[in-house]
């Protein structure tokens, strides 16, 4: 994973067009639930990392944010669960730009294939790099964010 | 699908299908990136298998091999160290029996001071955790007197 401060800017960013709160909100959750989820199957489930690699991928990020949102109340329950698995798919497409020498950064496709996938953009210990852009990008979003909601009024 | 009708059995099926999809993951990605010191054990099941190692430490150089130490467990590779006896890298090779040994595709040398990049990612990453806790509680933890004075709106 990137820091997830790059991970909360990839869907805060997008989250500016989303009007109701709780979604916005969802959707950054959401973000985080490939992480939450192989961490917690790692370090609290003690799996074997093949056994997590499921959360990073978009039939698994589906799976997880189908069962997070029947945590929530029936009324947002539809369009909790695409935020929530808009925010995965985020994540995944967030954790390509890493470069494992060709090793992939997350195995996507799975069930339907084990293979790795990534763009190799940037290397795992560079990503601090990223922290004064993301800040930069989620300074425009918020500041858009506030405009908007000016012209709304 | 998102009605609380059959929720105890919604509930359960995506439990399964996550747990289905992990045990699926983990069979099919056995053989992908191996732990090193499993290679070492069994170096007959591993043979011809593509390692990536994401942290070496090389201890020693020669002409046209090096050694590194990973995960609890010390390989010979075929190729040229990026970095000097002490350095540390992250590489990617075929694992064969005979030796055994690694032959090399790619390495890259890993930053000296890695451990600070890392604790700065780290510390980020955790104020980014507590900032987002704290606003998903502010949209959905449930406030009786807000409920009250709806109520009497």
């Amino acid at each position: 994973m990137p820091d997830l401060f790059t991970h909360l800017v990839a869907a805060r960013a997008p989250g500016i067009f989303v009007r109701d709160k709780r979604i916005q909100a969802l959707l950054v959750i959401g973000t985080f639930m490939p992480d939450i989820a192989y961490k917690g199957l790692f370090w609290v489930m003690q799996t074997r990392e093949p056994f997590g690699a499921s959360t990073h991928s978009f039939v698994g990020a589906l799976l997880i944010s189908y069962l997070c949102c029947l945590f929530v109340e029936e009324a947002i329950r539809k369009p909790g669960f695409i935020a929530l698995a808009a925010g995965g798919w985020i994540h995944i497409l967030v954790d390509f730009i890493k470069f494992n020498l060709g090793a992939g950064s997350c195995r996507p496709l799975l069930p339907f294939s084990p293979a790795g996938v990534e763009l190799g953009w940037i290397d795992p210990e560079n990503v601090v790099l990223l922290i004064p852009i993301d800040a930069a990008i989620l300074a425009v979003a918020l500041l858009l964010e506030r405009r908007f909601a000016r012209v709304q009024q | 699908m998102f009605s609380n009708k059959g929720y105890g059995w919604k509930l359960g099926a995506a439990l399964a299908l996550i747990a289905v999809l992990g045990v699926y993951a983990a069979r099919k990605g056995e053989s992908i990136n191996p732990p090193l010191w499993r290679c070492v054990v069994e170096p007959r099941r591993w043979d011809n298998t593509v390692l990536w190692l994401p942290y070496a430490r090389v201890v020693s150089v020669h002409d046209a091999e090096f050694e590194v130490e990973a995960t609890d467990a010390k390989i010979r590779v075929t190729g040229k160290s990026p970095v000097p006896v002490g350095g540390r890298l992250t590489l990617r090779g075929i694992f064969r029996a005979d030796g055994p040994r690694i032959e090399l595709i790619a390495s890259r040398p890993l930053p000296p001071d890695l451990g600070r990049r890392r604790l700065l990612m780290e510390v980020v990453s955790v104020l980014v955790v507590l900032i987002v806790i704290a606003n998903f509680i502010r949209h959905f933890a449930f406030r009786p007197k807000v409920l009250q004075v709806e109520g009497v709106d």
